[in-house]
């Protein structure tokens, strides 16, 4: 069983998936003084990842957050590539690609054959079981779920998850790591949704029920909440996150959990699926949206 | 009988924070009443006090969390003047409030209890005659799915407080909602929900079980124990 490469000699983070997610965890990580090699399979995909990347450090120097040499030296710290095997070079895998579990499972079999030995092969993924990613591998004491929230920049929180087989000194490191990033690490058990998207599941599940019983309208479910002090009403949030995501999200937990009933998806949010009503980014959702960036009408 | 008076009862921290939340007139009997107003939560000891209250025209607020607010219209002198009220502890300091009318009330009743409500800085939200309502069917099953998954050690408590406020910009972790709402209120809640749907999504956490019988039972309470 091989132990983790210690956190002190961690210099280069591999991020692999140059998504949303991706460009995110790059800049974190940039932000914390790391190098980041930032992989795509399309150089399409890297550039723009490249290009969203400068534009938010220069963002957080805006802010405060970074001054004009934090900005250069992060870029200067920053490659981005459509080269697999350069993988080789890191000393930390941060995955953030699609969340279809073959995929994960096809690309950890080549990271473990590609990266050395002793690296640490971290997921991102918000829904898939890090012990069946790390089965993928010959390393599974070395794989661990590392899920961040998005906007990545801005969200505290990463939920590190312990698989099956993954090592204690794992955890450590990987926990340490998130530290280093200025974020505030949850060990969570690899359980279906882990922690915050399975104990969430309830405040979008009840609301869809509360409405579809016609005890509350959307709009009143909304209102109570917001003034429970939450900072968005479950519809709009399901609006904002996208209907497609949420039910894709209740469905996988509710799956993992064999058919589990607290889980059950809702029929609403299924027919507002097949209709394309999938919240803001399509216009309508449980509100509309005259203009697609605009605020909802009242 | 137009007037403010009003008599309340039901759980200490209740009824305190009713009166501070509505600062009218209080008489020492109902019967004096204008309003009538019981706040319990348990459906026993809902049920026997509201058995007890006397036969006059007072308009009377019911916690129709865990009763409905049409069992108890029917069991008044005067089913029109009944309406019902979502409450646990914390959430009449909200700004909106849940209210129920029943198939019987009077729009006259109706309107009187919206002024009430206004009258404090209160936005009334009628929504149906159901057990659980919203907000304490949506918090209490948020609180015990949170328990469910520290009985799966998914993770430690402070833990899914941390987690559920920098994860999701919810106000406060659901263990700490729990001990706003108070475990016991949130088991008496779910009890109800189970009761009403027979659904095992309100099945009661062990966890949460437990945290209800180490809750300190408060000097109010103990005396009508």
């Amino acid at each position: 069983m091989s132990v983790p490469r210690p956190l002190e000699s961690i210099e280069k983070i591999g991020i692999v998936g140059a998504g949303t997610m991706g460009s995110g965890i790059a800049q974190v990580a940039l932000m914390a003084g790391y190098r980041v090699l930032l992989y795509d399979l399309k150089p399409s995909q890297v550039q723009q990842a490249a290009q969203i990347v400068e534009r938010n450090l220069q963002q957080a120097a805006e802010r405060g957050k970074l001054d004009p040499e934090g900005v250069r030296g992060a870029l200067e710290r920053f490659e981005v590539t459509t080269h697999f095997s350069r993988m080789e070079e890191v000393d930390f895998v941060i995955e953030a690609i699609i969340e279809q579990f073959e995929v994960k499972q096809a690309l950890f079999e080549n990271l473990d054959r590609t990266c050395q030995p002793d690296v640490i092969l971290a997921s991102n993924t918000s829904s898939l079981p890090i012990t069946g990613i790390a089965a993928a591998t010959r390393r599974p004491e070395l794989v661990v779920g590392m899920h961040f929230f998005n906007p990545a920049y801005a969200m505290k929180l990463v939920e590190v998850v312990r698989g099956h087989l993954t090592a204690p000194e794992t955890i450590a490191c990987t926990r340490a790591l998130a530290e280093r990033m200025g974020k505030v690490p949850v060990v969570v058990q690899d359980t279906p949704g882990f922690l915050v998207n399975r104990v969430a599941r309830p405040f979008y599940g009840e609301a869809l029920r509360i409405v579809g019983e016609g005890i509350a309208t959307v709009e009143q479910v909304d209102r109570l909440v917001r003034a429970a002090g939450f900072r968005m009403g479950p519809f709009e949030l399901m609006d904002l996150i996208g209907i497609d995501v949420n039910l894709a999200v209740t469905k996988s937990v509710y799956n993992a959990y064999f058919h589990e009933p607290r889980y059950q998806p809702h029929l609403i949010q299924h027919r507002m699926v097949q209709a394309g009503l999938l919240g803001r980014k399509s216009g309508r959702g449980f509100y509309t949206y005259p203009d697609a960036q605009g605020e909802k009408e009242a | 009988m137009n007037g403010q008076a009003i008599w309340v009862a039901g759980p200490p921290e209740l009824v305190l924070e009713f009166q501070e939340q509505f600062p009218l007139p209080t008489v020492s009997a109902p019967d004096e009443a204008d309003w009538i107003v019981v706040l319990d939560l348990e459906p026993d000891a809902l049920r026997s006090r509201w058995e007890r209250l006397p036969e006059n025209r007072a308009i009377r607020l019911v916690n129709a969390t865990t009763v409905l607010a049409l069992e108890c219209a029917l069991r008044s002198p005067y089913p029109d003047r009944v309406v019902g009220l979502h409450l646990l502890p914390g959430l009449l300091r909200l700004e909106q409030l849940e209210l129920v009318r029943t198939e019987l009330t009077s729009p006259e009743v109706e309107a009187r209890v919206e002024a009430l409500c206004r009258g404090s800085g209160k936005t009334p939200q009628w929504v149906a005659d159901r057990i659980g309502g919203v907000l304490p069917r949506m918090l209490c099953a948020l609180i015990n799915e949170a328990c469910t998954a520290v009985q799966e050690q998914v993770a430690a408590p402070e833990e899914v407080d941390v987690a559920m406020e920098l994860g999701t910009n919810y106000p406060r972790g659901p263990f700490a909602w729990m001990r706003q709402l108070g475990a016991r209120n949130v088991m008496t809640v779910l009890e109800a929900l189970f009761m009403d749907l027979g659904e095992p999504r309100y099945r009661i956490s062990p966890v949460l079980r437990r945290y209800a019988l180490l809750e300190p039972v408060s000097q109010g309470e103990a005396r009508t124990r």
